[in-house]
């Protein structure tokens, strides 16, 4: 039984860092070689860590030759747009300028109710508001509506907006994030002054801060000093990442 | 990049590497027991069976220290196989039954020729 439990970890490790070093990917955008490897992966891992009479190479050398296959095919896809094309395939225009492509979606097999359902899925419930509609390659549906149907943007209203970029955290469960600080060219002691005057005497005390490109500074806190806090921390114009 | 591209290189060059140390340490195994075996099988069949005996007994003293780094690589039901032959042909050269001893020799002639043939490089084992 030890024996089955210790060939379950080691072969668990082999496939989470040949998974990991396949790169970030949900699974919904995995392309379609990629999704064939995760499944393979799975098998070749399975079959070793219960049958104790298999070598536990005849699953670890498998899963080596297979994350060697996805390098190369990843690599061919980076230098090659046509490798790229004969691996994954190019994404297809299910409709264009609001008219349905019926011989891409034949190509394709994709039906009208497999449209309809996507667009219901991301919130189309009229098909005549869409104006094109495009079927990547991990088989996803990108959807835009038409010009007139689409949410109004600042620019629309002729609104001037400021820079919302990626907020910092500050602070993560108590622990101040050093790196962070020195990215937005503050310091601890600057921290120190934003917390104390809303009562939090130490960093520990802190569940999240975080600096947003408008120069405020969201503050949760732990415990007792379960509060949440919103204070203009910076000037916009001191914002520098 | 420069990590997928060591990535791809170390993992073919490792799997290569491995590949073929294992099929020539399989192969070394194989024809040197066969070879012993087949030298205990001479004489079997000239019924001396105290030189018989104490070739079995060496060549069953080595296998059980090559086994352990073979089953790494070979499955352990082939390895397991050979050992019982061999267990099988020790007890029959001191029962000083030839005919046995004959049949059982033959038969780990076959399970140690699988060692290597089973998954050696061969268009009969990629079908």
């Amino acid at each position: 039984m030890l024996t089955v439990f210790i060939r379950t970890v080691v072969l668990y490790a082999v496939s989470v860092v040949a998974v990991r070093l396949m790169g970030k990917r949900q699974i919904g955008q995995l392309q379609p070689y990629e999704f064939v490897l995760a499944l393979m992966i799975a098998e070749l891992a399975a079959a070793p860590m219960e049958g104790v009479g298999t070598p536990l190479l005849y699953g670890i050398v498998p899963i080596l030759g297979l994350l060697f296959l996805h390098g190369l095919e990843t690599l061919l896809s980076v230098k090659s747009v046509r490798m790229r094309r004969i691996l994954s395939g190019g994404p297809s225009v299910i409709i264009r300028r609001g008219v349905i492509q019926y011989d891409e979606m034949k190509r394709m097999c994709y039906t009208a109710s497999d449209l309809l359902e996507e667009l219901r899925g991301q919130g189309y419930l009229n098909i005549a508001d869409v104006g094109t509609a495009i079927l990547e390659t991990s088989g996803k549906l990108s959807v835009f509506p038409h010009g007139n149907k689409r949410p109004l943007t600042p620019e629309d209203m002729k609104v001037g907006v400021s820079y919302d970029g990626i907020p910092m955290t500050l602070v993560v469960d108590g622990k101040v994030q050093k790196e962070h600080l020195k990215k937005c060219g503050l310091n601890e002691q600057w921290l120190i002054k934003q917390l104390q005057p809303i009562g939090y005497q130490e960093m520990s005390q802190v569940l999240l801060a975080s600096l947003d490109t408008q120069g405020k500074l969201f503050v949760q806190g732990k415990g007792e000093k379960e509060n949440m806090h919103l204070i203009q921390a910076l000037d916009e114009k001191q914002v520098v990442w | 990049m420069r990590g997928m591209v060591i990535t791809v290189i170390c993992s073919f060059f490792l799997v290569l590497g491995m590949g073929l140390y294992f099929e020539e340490s399989s192969k070394h195994v194989s024809e040197s027991f066969i070879i012993r075996i087949e030298e205990a099988e001479a004489a079997i069949k000239e019924e001396k069976w105290e030189e018989a005996l104490g070739l079995i007994q060496g060549i069953e003293k080595e296998w059980a220290e090559r086994s352990r780094v073979l089953s790494m690589w070979v499955n352990h039901g082939d390895v397991d196989d050979v050992s019982v032959g061999l267990a099988q042909l020790r007890v029959s050269a001191e029962e000083k039954e030839k005919y046995h001893a004959l049949l059982y020799a033959a038969e780990l002639d076959e399970a140690l020729s699988l060692i290597y043939h089973r998954d050696a490089l061969a268009l009969k084992n990629i079908l």
